[in-house]
């Protein structure tokens, strides 16, 4: 089933002389358990159609649909209830709350997303157990490792069980090594719960871990796109 | 809920600083609040200790207890009027007095025992009878002076002491301790201290009165001053903002008090700010997960309610600390009404201290959590 279906986007920021074309025409469908790698050189306008398909940006053209649902005709409320409950994000920098324990950093979503508590301390507890962060469920952020936080901030986007995974630059802050480890257990995550992932990301060595690749150069997209 | 929860719980040094803040702030006000609350009812209470829902005054009087002067056989007349279901008298004199040598100031209240204008305070001893001569109840506050019961009290120009036969609470004049006579004992030391009142006749300062049930009081105040003409009827708390520098004091008080809860919100509102500042990027990753304005908000508005409250019981447990180290003689009334309200109005303002960083919060944009900008 297709899982993601971007169609003709185009955004554009600024308006008159200021104006600049982030995204042109952009098209992208994603099956179901089906993981994507997005590369391209900085500025090449990645980010940004990774936060038009997780409806953090509105297009200034196009559609986008996950599952049966076209995202940009949702109110900026009810886009927000949606990224609870459909889409997972891992962020560059790890970006976990750094109060919060590794697991609290799971179940935080409870909070957030539609499903029970019970339901997601389950998963947490799962997630954490297949992360390999059992015996560091009771740390918190700044007591762990870079991969190890990342590992958590992978458990965090799959906790509330989303349709979409969106992924940016998750090796960035990690050296060769933990980043290959890192891509290799969330491809291992996304591939064994049939979700769709997007990864955006600039290393070439990431790509094989991944079914597909796209290119995105200067806001469009280059090949295998459909 | 959790989120704001877990935050405090791990973040203490953080919080502790705007619990301290509040606290301090808090402490502050109590303590004005107490000293404002005290210097009230040590100037008001001869007034305020009486069930009297109204006293008149004569017009010349201009609702002062020195000056007013009023016939005391107008009593009848004043009991007669429909409305009234009981009426008194009261006349003050302000003296010197005497124990064991050691002079103060006291105030001689006049009343007719049984009716309405005597203190319904009485914490020890008895009321005096009718028709007892040279014998009277004292504020409790003169037993800082030595007296007790069965004390007798000297007043300076007159040849014979009272008695001193039952204390009563919070029933002082002008910050000076009473002692409350029968209206002809009253008038007996008048015309010893004062020669010049004798050719007035028998008068009281004020007739207090109490209104019968279902009776409106402001018209059966209107119906007095239309009965004798030359009176002018003021509820009994008009009676006691009109005594010298009691409504100033107030006004005084109320402003430093409300300028205090004004810089409870700055407080507050300066720390959410900076705080949201400092986890500007946390709460773009909150936002572009899922969560919500009003999620954000209602975890700011907890953090501000554990801070206010947490910070109120502080400050209370501090001023209360106070209160047992200070000299008798500072006047201070911790009241629990007001207590009530300076805490109701302490979460009120750091609530809305807190929401006003909610503004910058619905400006954080979730997409800057992308990127790389959070």
């Amino acid at each position: 089933m297709t899982a993601l279906t971007v169609a003709n986007v185009t955004k554009v920021y600024g308006s008159g002389h200021t104006e600049v074309t982030a995204l042109t025409h952009a098209n992208l469908e994603l099956r179901d358990n089906e993981f994507l790698a997005l590369l391209g050189p900085s500025g090449s306008g990645k980010t940004t159609l990774l936060s038009v398909i997780g409806g953090l940006l509105s297009p200034t053209e196009g559609t986008v649909t996950i599952g049966d649902t076209a995202l940009t005709t949702l109110s900026k409320k009810e886009q927000t209830r949606f990224r609870a409950n459909r889409v997972g994000f891992v962020f560059q920098g790890f970006n976990l709350v750094p109060f919060l324990t590794a697991r609290e950093n799971l179940t935080v979503m409870a909070s957030i997303s539609d499903s029970s508590r019970s339901e997601i301390e389950a998963r947490a507890d799962q997630l954490l157990e297949e992360l390999g962060l059992v015996n560091r469920h009771d740390n918190l952020p700044e007591q762990l490792s870079g991969g190890e936080r990342q590992r958590v901030a992978i458990g965090r986007a799959l906790v509330s069980d989303p349709d979409l995974i969106l992924v940016d630059e998750p090796t960035a802050s990690l050296d060769t090594e933990l980043g290959t480890q890192v891509v290799q257990l969330l491809a291992a995550e996304i591939k064994s719960r049939g979700k769709a992932g997007i990864m955006v990301t600039h290393d070439l060595r990431m790509v094989e871990y991944t079914d597909r690749t796209v290119q995105i150069l200067d806001g469009k997209l280059l090949n295998g796109a459909g | 809920m959790r989120l704001a929860l877990a935050e405090i719980r791990r973040r203490r040094g953080r919080w502790a600083s705007i619990t301290g803040a509040v606290a301090f702030i808090v402490f502050l006000v109590l303590v004005l609040a107490a000293l404002s609350d005290g210097i009230f009812v040590g100037t008001t209470g001869a007034l305020g200790s009486s069930d009297a829902d109204a006293l008149v005054y004569s017009t010349d009087g201009r609702r002062s207890l020195v000056r007013s002067e009023l016939p005391i056989a107008e009593l009848p007349a004043l009991a007669a009027i429909e409305g009234v279901a009981d009426a008194g008298a009261l006349g003050v004199l302000l003296a010197t007095a005497a124990t064991d040598g050691a002079a103060f100031d006291i105030a001689v209240m006049g009343h007719l025992p049984g009716r309405v204008g005597e203190p319904t305070t009485l914490e020890d001893g008895r009321h005096p009878a009718a028709n007892e001569s040279f014998v009277g109840l004292a504020d409790v506050s003169l037993r800082e002076e030595g007296i007790d019961l069965g004390s007798s009290i000297l007043l300076t120009g007159s040849a014979q002491p009272v008695e001193v036969i039952g204390f009563v609470t919070d029933a002082r004049y002008l910050l000076a301790g009473t002692l409350w006579v029968t209206m002809e004992t009253w008038e007996s030391l008048r015309f010893e201290i004062r020669p010049e009142t004798i050719g007035r006749g028998s008068v009281a300062q004020a007739l207090p009165f109490t209104v019968a049930d279902g009776a409106a009081v402001d018209a059966v105040m209107a119906n007095v001053d239309a009965a004798f003409g030359t009176t002018e009827t003021v509820t009994t708390d008009e009676a006691m903002l009109s005594l010298p520098g009691v409504a100033q004091q107030a006004s005084t008080f109320t402003a430093i008090i409300v300028v205090s809860f004004v810089v409870v919100g700055l407080v507050t509102g300066l720390f959410f700010a900076l705080v949201t500042l400092e986890k500007r990027g946390q709460l773009a990753i909150l936002k572009a997960i899922g969560s919500s304005n009003y999620m954000l908000l209602r975890g700011i508005l907890v953090q501000a309610l554990i801070a206010t409250v947490a910070g109120y019981v502080l400050g209370f447990g501090l001023s209360r600390l106070l209160a047992l180290v200070l000299p008798p003689a500072v006047p201070v009334e911790f009241l629990a009404g007001t207590a009530r309200t300076l805490f109701l109005a302490t979460v009120v303002m750091g609530a809305i201290g807190a929401t006003l960083s909610f503004r910058r919060i619905i400006h954080i944009d979730p997409a800057s959590a992308l990127g790389g900008e959070a």
